[in-house]
């Protein structure tokens, strides 16, 4: 058991990301949950869909419903560029993809470096991040894709910009 | 009891097998009922009865078996002749059906502590098994209790002893178990001979564990089998046999030696007590010094005396052991040469007219042939397999589609007439084909209607009962095959219609007669294709329905005016007992009335099945509701549109006509749109408003698609018609909407459409000229 768990402990402690640009800040979910990483390709709007589901695409096949992070997270609808890109990840048992400004880069982190969520200045919302990362030059936040893509979530989004409307 | 202590497998296996046969015991009641003469029927019924209750046993499961085994014993007896089954008793049987069903669903949950079934239903079921009457049924609970306990009763102590060590006793088993020895007889016979086949694999080193595991299996087997008859001489062989083999892997090739003949000696043992059993003789031998000196080697121990030679047969190996079995009997004439490991059957039949005393040969040489021959014609498939396949068929259909757009854009491009030739060719072969795998594909997963309808019968009568009416259901084409979504989603709503049918059609038999009828209601399912559609009717002899209750109900209701219902045709009226909530039984009985079925009808039909309803009734005649359905849901023709920007699918089915209409076509009644057509006037809908597609980006809807849906006729209008397709319907998981859409599927150029909800895109219109015609 010791010897096992002393081998282990390296890779513990770290934590591989997907590292990804939405407006201004920089943000990454765990590599685990991450299915494949798109190319934009043309949407299918659906009527009627809850507000923040951008549309469907047609996954090799399996049709799958893609949001707009940057809708989520109250910012302007994307201007989609050749650096956009649909991250698609599974999610209990769901796949759906969403669309960011460009993916940065695949990376390793500590896991001691997170910290839990400070009352932030950021746009979005505190309960869509499981925590921040200090990187040399810039802060890292590490979105928490359970209560993100949930449909509780999309709902209140869709009240709360009603209420505020 | 209550934890799942077998292997998960063999409970499914179980469950599906017997599951069948619980089904169809159920439909052969039912049917027993109206011949309770028919003895090939009463076997049938009897043999399923007894296979569930043999395969329960083997699990353990001492409540369902309870039940099988009282219920079949009251079989028994009417299968003898001693009993006839009447109303009364065929209640108590169907009870039994009941809670067996009941049981089977708790097992399908995982659990295995199994509702008991009544006592007294038990008790009831006994009493006619023991040739009794329900008349007198009072107070016999003691004859009740002995059967249920002891199986059969081998007391009878008729011992003779014989020279080569053996004991035989004769026992009579009750008559029950009588023909069914021979099936087990068979069955261990087989196993022993499947055993000692691979029984000389474990002198190999190679082959050892596996054929350690191979006959330890098979005496398992054997142990179970025999279990249920309770014959424990039998049951200590076999299990013994089983330990010894768990530990074979370890065991050098010295002890090897010293095993292998003992274990042949043992098969040989085992099937001379099978043998006997035919015969109602239980044989035991003197076996305990074999047993002991097997499992001392069993564990890797040595024997201290009885050592065999390398290459014993098993006969020298038996004497040693203190059983002179087969060696020098006055009456053998067995030759030793012949034993051989190829021939081992060979050797089992010696061994049999070697003791032609205890078994009738040629009867045994009968039943041994029988389970080695059969072929099979049937196999097993997980559904979910036949799921991934027609998702992989629905994938080539649409890389299909595809390759033939890209073929005709091709055309416009390459210049090669000749290239060009051969890759329509190909194209259009491709086609062929996968039409082809489309369809055979479709086939595996098609079932006959009987599947349902079986289960009818038995509905009708207890709805006949309960009513207190006279009634007879009629079953024209069971045999018509549907996809299985099909079967399963029918399943409901048939069964709504029936009940309905039952309980508002068919009138009381004093009502019928006074109204000149047969006092016995006739209901119909009729069933049959149609093209690519199915049709499934119900038709019942009853009162029919009543236009005016009905407008008058829909009216009270808000569903429509007063004044436009004598504008409807008698069939819209009739449309409005679709609606949810609506019934027009002043009382809800247990078993309609509250106008919750009819919704579930619908909503199968029209919304999952793609399917409509037609309802036809003359009053005081009878009413028909006619469903059709097509074949498949999960692929079919489409006709894309273009609404602005987007391309979306319309069923090609629901399609009358597509019309791009003149300026005078188009015109407007009250606020309302409608079009014009060859002297017709149908409400015109707008595709860019019911999908809310934003004003900037509305163009202009230069076509007319005319959709026909359950004798309405609107037209929907869209921007551009873009051709037909073959779609692949697949589910819109994880976003959630409202509104006329069923799925979604993948077109030609990759890109994912819509597909409009037909059903409901009528029901949008409706809701429109609804509102409309309140606002005036």
């Amino acid at each position: 058991m010791n010897a096992h768990s002393s081998q282990s402990k390296p890779t513990e402690s770290q934590i591989q990301l997907v590292s990804f640009t939405v407006g201004e800040e920089l943000f990454a979910v765990n590599i685990l949950s991450v299915q494949e990483i798109n190319r934009m390709i043309s949407l299918t709007k659906v009527p009627q869909s809850p507000e923040g589901i951008e549309g469907v695409i047609n996954l090799r096949g399996r049709i799958i419903p893609v949001l707009d992070l940057r809708l989520k997270f109250g910012l302007e609808a994307s201007s989609l560029d050749d650096d956009s890109r649909i991250i698609v990840v599974e999610l209990n048992g769901t796949t759906l993809g969403f669309i960011v400004d460009s993916v940065h880069e695949v990376l390793r982190i500590n896991k001691s470096i997170i910290e839990p969520t400070p009352q932030m200045t950021t746009s979005v919302d505190a309960s869509f991040v499981s925590g921040v990362a200090k990187l040399d030059d810039r802060l890292l936040i590490l979105l928490n894709l359970d209560s993100l893509l949930s449909a509780e979530s999309l709902n209140t989004i869709s009240s709360m910009k009603k209420a505020a409307a | 009891m209550s934890d799942y202590n077998f292997d998960p497998e063999i409970m499914q296996d179980f469950l599906t097998e017997s599951g069948e046969l619980l089904e169809q015991l159920e439909v052969d009641l039912v049917s027993l009922e109206s011949r309770p003469s028919d003895l090939e029927l009463l076997n049938q019924i009897f043999r399923a009865l007894h296979t569930i209750k043999g395969s329960a046993s083997f699990l353990a499961l001492t409540n369902l078996v309870a039940i099988a085994h009282s219920a079949e014993s009251a079989l028994n007896t009417a299968r003898n002749g001693d009993l006839l089954i009447g109303k009364e008793e065929m209640d108590l049987l169907l009870d039994s059906v009941d809670i067996l069903k009941i049981q089977f669903d708790e097992l399908t949950e995982g659990t295995t502590d199994l509702t008991p079934a009544d006592p007294d239903l038990i008790r009831k079921l006994t009493i006619l098994g023991e040739g009794g009457t329900l008349n007198h049924a009072g107070s016999d609970t003691n004859a009740a209790n002995e059967t249920t306990n002891g199986f059969s009763d081998s007391s009878s102590s008729e011992h003779t002893e014989y020279a080569d060590g053996r004991t035989v006793t004769f026992t009579s088993l009750d008559a029950s178990k009588l023909d069914l020895i021979e099936h087990l007889a068979t069955d261990i016979d087989e196993s022993i001979s499947q055993a000692t086949d691979k029984l000389n694999d474990l002198l190999d080193q190679d082959s050892r564990s596996s054929a350690g595991l191979f006959v330890s299996e098979m005496f398992e087997e054997i142990a179970r089998t025999v279990d249920f008859f309770e014959i424990k001489e039998i049951v200590i062989f076999a299990n013994s046999l089983a330990k010894s083999l768990e530990g074979i892997d370890s065991l050098t090739d010295d002890h090897i030696t010293q095993i292998v003949p003992r274990l042949h000696g043992m098969c040989l043992l085992l099937n001379e007590q099978t043998k006997a059993l035919v015969n109602q003789q239980i044989v035991s031998w003197p076996a305990d010094t074999l047993i002991e000196r097997i499992s001392v080697i069993a564990e890797g121990g040595t024997l201290s005396e009885g050592v065999l030679s390398s290459g014993c047969d098993p006969y020298t190996a038996l004497k040693t052991d203190g059983i002179p079995y087969g060696s020098d009997e006055a009456d053998s004439n067995f030759d030793e040469t012949q034993y051989s490991a190829a021939e081992e059957t060979e050797v089992a039949e010696s061994v049999v007219s070697n003791q032609s005393n205890t078994a009738n040969q040629t009867e045994l040489k009968a039943t041994k042939k029988g389970p080695a021959n059969i072929i099979e014609q049937t196999i097993r498939v997980e559904v979910s397999r036949l799921e991934s396949l027609m998702n992989l068929v629905g994938e080539l259909v649409l890389q299909k589609n595809r390759i033939g757009a890209m073929s005709e854009t091709l055309d416009r491009v390459v210049q090669d007439a000749e290239l060009m030739e051969q890759i329509e060719i190909t194209a259009s072969t491709l086609d062929r084909v996968t039409g082809d795998i489309q369809l055979a594909v479709m086939r595996t997963r098609m079932q006959p209607l009987d599947k349902l309808f079986g289960k009818y019968p038995r509905l009708i009568r207890d709805l006949a009962t309960k009513t207190e009416k006279m009634m007879k259901l009629e079953i024209i084409g069971g045999d018509t095959e549907v996809d299985k979504s099909v079967i399963e989603e029918l399943g409901d709503p048939l069964v709504h219609l029936l009940r309905n049918s039952a309980d508002h059609g068919i009138e009381t038999p004093a009502d019928r007669l006074a109204a000149g009828k047969d006092e016995t209601g006739t209901i119909q399912i009729v069933a049959g294709h149609q093209g690519s559609h199915v049709s499934v009717q119900i038709i019942d002899n009853g009162k029919g329905l009543n236009r005016d209750t009905i407008g008058q109900k829909a009216v009270e209701r808000g569903l429509i005016s007063m004044e436009q219902l004598p504008a409807l045709s008698n069939e819209e009226v009739f449309r409005f007992i679709l609606e949810p909530g609506f019934s027009t039984a002043d009382e809800v009985s247990d078993l309609s009335g509250r106008g919750v079925g009819m919704d579930v009808v619908r909503t199968n039909i029209e919304s999952k099945l793609k399917g409509t309803i037609s309802i036809d009734s003359v009053t005081g005649e009878g009413t028909t509701i006619n469903i059709s359905i097509p074949l498949t849901v999960a692929i079919m023709p489409a006709m894309m549109v273009a609404v602005s920007d987007e391309v979306f699918a319309i069923p090609l089915t629901n399609i009358t006509e597509i019309v791009h209409p003149s300026p005078e076509m188009l015109s407007e009644l009250g606020d309302e749109p409608v079009i014009h057509l060859r002297g017709s006037v149908y409400p015109l809908i707008s595709s860019q408003e019911v999908f809310n597609v934003a004003p900037e980006n509305r163009t202009d809807e230069n076509f007319v698609v005319v959709i026909g849906f359950n004798q309405r006729v609107i037209g929907l209008r869209v921007s551009r018609v873009i051709g037909q397709q073959e779609i692949v319907i697949k589910p819109l998981d994880g976003v959630q909407r409202e509104g006329p859409l069923s799925g979604a599927t993948v077109r030609n150029d990759g890109g994912v459409s819509l597909i409009m909800d037909i059903a409901e895109l009528m029901r949008v219109s409706r809701n429109q000229r609804g509102a409309m015609t309140g606002a005036l």
